[in-house]
């Protein structure tokens, strides 16, 4: 006798997120989507963040899936719900992190009749996703859930939406079939691919490691630190591969790239072999492609096939993943150099470094923004994360916060979304309660996601948002001065809005400091106290973030100061 | 017949759901390249096949082709020919000034269907190389009262690639 088990869509949807273990789902609820939610209300036992606009939802499901490498999980409404979920979206989709996203839908068949908050999220999806449905029945539901996940983690990771109409959310059935079933196969490179790659590192004399952000999706920290150590290779990384060597390891060179370090820069210029690891070869990354590191040979290796040769024809293209293939190259390598003897930069490296440090002044009031997070340095231990907003404040995290591990820096590399770094932060510590997490802030980010604040204080998940203050639009000021002859137009944000007050106005604790010494107090009351705390650092107008390429030149042409 | 280098034919195994073409063509869309031709066909319940054509230069077309290949809706992808692969086209047309003359020339010329619907005005069916439709419609410009052209259907023999299982 056949056994039926009638569930509803709504049920369906609670068992999958069981079944894959979500622990924490962000989110807003709407028309749409409340028989999911009732749903939620009856598990009980999956916790849902409400936030208080859903862009802040994606990127707090964003920051928990980078901080964990597990899938993070939104839910919203239909209409408007589901749109503002489009940035969110789009920044995991640039930055390969594995969201699921579902938003209620109105029932099937007023889809196309412009009902109230109908709008064809199907086709606004496309672009942004790696994958979305808009299953009709239960088999379809039944599919999109058992697909989302695989394919949202599966090889290169990525966002999954789903729209769920509201009449499919009620549907009863025993939903056994799926449509399809989503299979991937990870690519295995062949032994003669990775042993000519082998022997053209051995051949090298000045070999680079360039890695991205795939070293860390992968988990191969361990085998690029060993490969570097074999090869005596500098590593130099991506904004999205930064933390995927430690930052104090005296083969780690920093960032590359438009704001990327100098003795970073000059290394990638020198290098006679290059050997790029799950890193996508991104404008901001290389400066004029043509002029980048010109006298190298160069290897890509990349679980992405379609990335192998996009911008950069490499001398040797390896599809795989970067865990694989580094420990590959690790075993051929072994047997070919002497350890620590291939690359010959000797002295250089030390140079290098030397080189690329610049003169600090500490003392200086207004406070420098790259001193703030010197300063930081000392109070973000290895186990705590670190978030930052985008623009002049991500560069200088960039490059004077030190990275101790994988998955410790998180920040909106490809799409560069001004306003990531607060939910990203609330994101993170939800997963990870016990760990400090700081959000390195502009005055311009802060202001386009902070309505978010209530929610690290409404479900005590503390976050420290330390802000670079400067009353600009800071990236925006430094091209319009370096590139448009300081004719500024519309980067002034006057500072009229005092951020502590508004913090403390949202529940948090607030502190508005200029000096050294009074952002030393407010950062060990902030570490020791577990609340939100949003430090509003007053810095220094009109400083520049140096190293800076310009836009469309070479690394070559980097400049170091006004 | 001459052979435009960057004319593309591809052909892929996709799944059967709603929103696949969609997903597809915007590929193309957002890098702004025109797709000259699109035909489908359900292979069964659960996959159909999509025939392609393009113009696009080599040094594009293959990320193009990496792209549709990692895309989770796509099974298979196949680079046909006009060379080495069967492409065709449906191509219906009213010509006008038509006799039994023009008819017998045009079922041996072009091996088509025609039907004299009335004195003068013949109906022509044609299946064919895309390139021998081009130049039936050169040839009886003149002549042509209305036509539909179904779009290139490929149906690769040997040269193709296959990157997924």
């Amino acid at each position: 006798m056949e056994v039926f088990s009638m569930v509803s869509g709504a049920r369906l949807i609670v068992d999958k997120l069981r079944e894959n273990r979500v622990k924490t789902v962000f989110g807003i609820p709407g028309g749409a989507v409340l028989p999911l939610f009732d749903e939620l209300y009856k598990a009980g036992d999956i916790e849902f963040i409400l936030t208080r606009h859903e862009q802040g939802a994606t990127h707090m499901a964003d920051g928990y899936a980078r901080a964990t490498g597990k899938a993070g999980v939104v839910i919203v409404t239909s209409g408007p719900g589901a749109t503002n979920l489009a940035t969110g979206i789009a920044n995991a989709y640039l930055d390969s992190s594995p969201v699921i996203s579902m938003a209620g839908q109105v029932p099937t068949f007023l889809i196309g009749y412009d009902a109230f908050q109908e709008a064809n999220i199907f086709s606004m999806m496309i672009g942004l996703t790696k994958m979305n449905f808009l299953p009709r029945n239960l088999e379809e539901l039944n599919s999109a859930l058992e697909n989302a996940f695989k394919i949202a983690l599966s090889g290169r990771p990525g966002p999954v939406h789903i729209d769920i109409p509201r009449d499919v959310q009620l549907m009863e059935g025993d939903p056994k079939n799926n449509i399809f079933s989503y299979s991937y196969n990870p690519p295995i490179p062949s032994d003669e691919e990775i042993f000519l790659a082998s022997r053209m590192i051995a051949d090298g004399e000045r070999p680079v490691i360039l890695a991205g952000g795939g070293v860390i999706m992968s988990g191969a920290s361990s085998e690029l630190v060993a490969l570097a150590e074999l090869l005596n290779a500098p590593v130099v990384t991506t904004l999205m591969g930064k933390g995927s060597i430690p930052e104090d390891h005296p083969l780690s060179l920093g960032c590359v790239g438009m704001h990327g370090k100098l003795s970073a820069i000059r290394a990638v210029q020198e290098s006679d072999v290059l050997i790029a690891v799950g890193a996508r070869f991104s404008d901001r990354t290389t400066g004029k492609l043509s002029g980048f590191a010109p006298g190298a040979k160069k290897i890509h290796i990349d679980i992405d096939r379609s990335e192998i040769g996009k911008l950069l024809k490499p001398d040797i293209g390896i599809v795989g993943d970067a865990k694989y293939v580094l420990s590959k190259l690790y075993s051929n390598l072994v047997k070919m150099v002497q350890k620590g003897k291939a690359g010959r930069w000797g002295e250089k490296l030390k140079q290098l470094k030397k080189e690329s440090e610049f003169l600090y002044d500490y003392d200086a009031v207004p406070i420098k923004p790259s001193t703030v997070v010197r300063v930081l340095n000392d109070y973000v231990t290895p186990s705590d994360f670190v978030t930052t907003e985008v623009g002049q404040c991500q560069m200088y995290a960039s490059l004077h916060f030190l990275a101790k591990r994988p998955r410790q820096f998180i920040s909106s590399g490809g799409l560069g979304t001004m306003g990531f770094g607060l939910p990203a932060a609330i994101g993170v510590k939800a997963a990870f309660r016990e760990q400090r997490v700081f959000d390195i802030a502009g005055d311009g980010s802060f202001f386009m996601t902070c309505n978010q604040l209530p929610v690290s204080v409404d479900y005590n998940l503390p976050i420290i948002v330390v802000v670079l203050n400067n009353y600009f639009l800071g990236m925006v000021r430094q091209w319009q001065e370096l590139f448009y002859d300081r004719r500024y137009i519309a980067v002034d944000l006057k500072g009229k809005a005092d951020i502590a007050k508004v913090s403390e106005g949202f529940g948090a604790r607030a502190f508005k400091v200029s000096r050294v010494g009074e952002l030393k107090e407010a950062l060990q009351i902030a570490v020791k106290q577990n609340e939100t705390t949003v430090i509003d650092v007053i810095v220094e107008r009109e400083d520049n973030v140096f190293p800076m390429v310009p836009p469309a030149a070479t690394l070559d042409h980097v400049i170091t100061g006004r | 017949m001459a052979i435009d280098e960057n004319k593309r034919f591809i052909v892929l195994r996709v799944l059967n759901i709603p929103g696949v073409m969609e997903r597809i063509s915007s590929i193309f869309a957002r890098r702004g390249i025109n797709i000259d031709t699109i035909t489908v066909g359900v292979i069964n319940g659960k996959s159909s096949q999509i025939s392609l054509t393009f113009d696009l230069p080599e040094d594009k077309f293959e990320n193009i082709v990496k792209v549709l290949e990692k895309n989770p809706c796509v099974l298979e992808v196949k680079i046909g020919s006009l060379e080495s692969d069967v492409v065709r086209e449906a191509f219906v047309a009213v010509l006008r000034d038509c006799d039994a003359n023009v008819s017998d020339y045009i079922r041996i010329r072009y091996r088509a269907r025609t039907t004299l619907l009335s004195e003068s005005r013949l109906l022509v069916e044609l299946l064919a190389d895309p390139r021998m439709v081009n130049e039936f419609k050169e040839e009886f410009s003149d002549r042509i009262e209305s036509f539909s052209r179904s779009g290139v259907m490929i149906h690769t023999l040997n040269h193709y690639r296959k990157l997924k299982a």
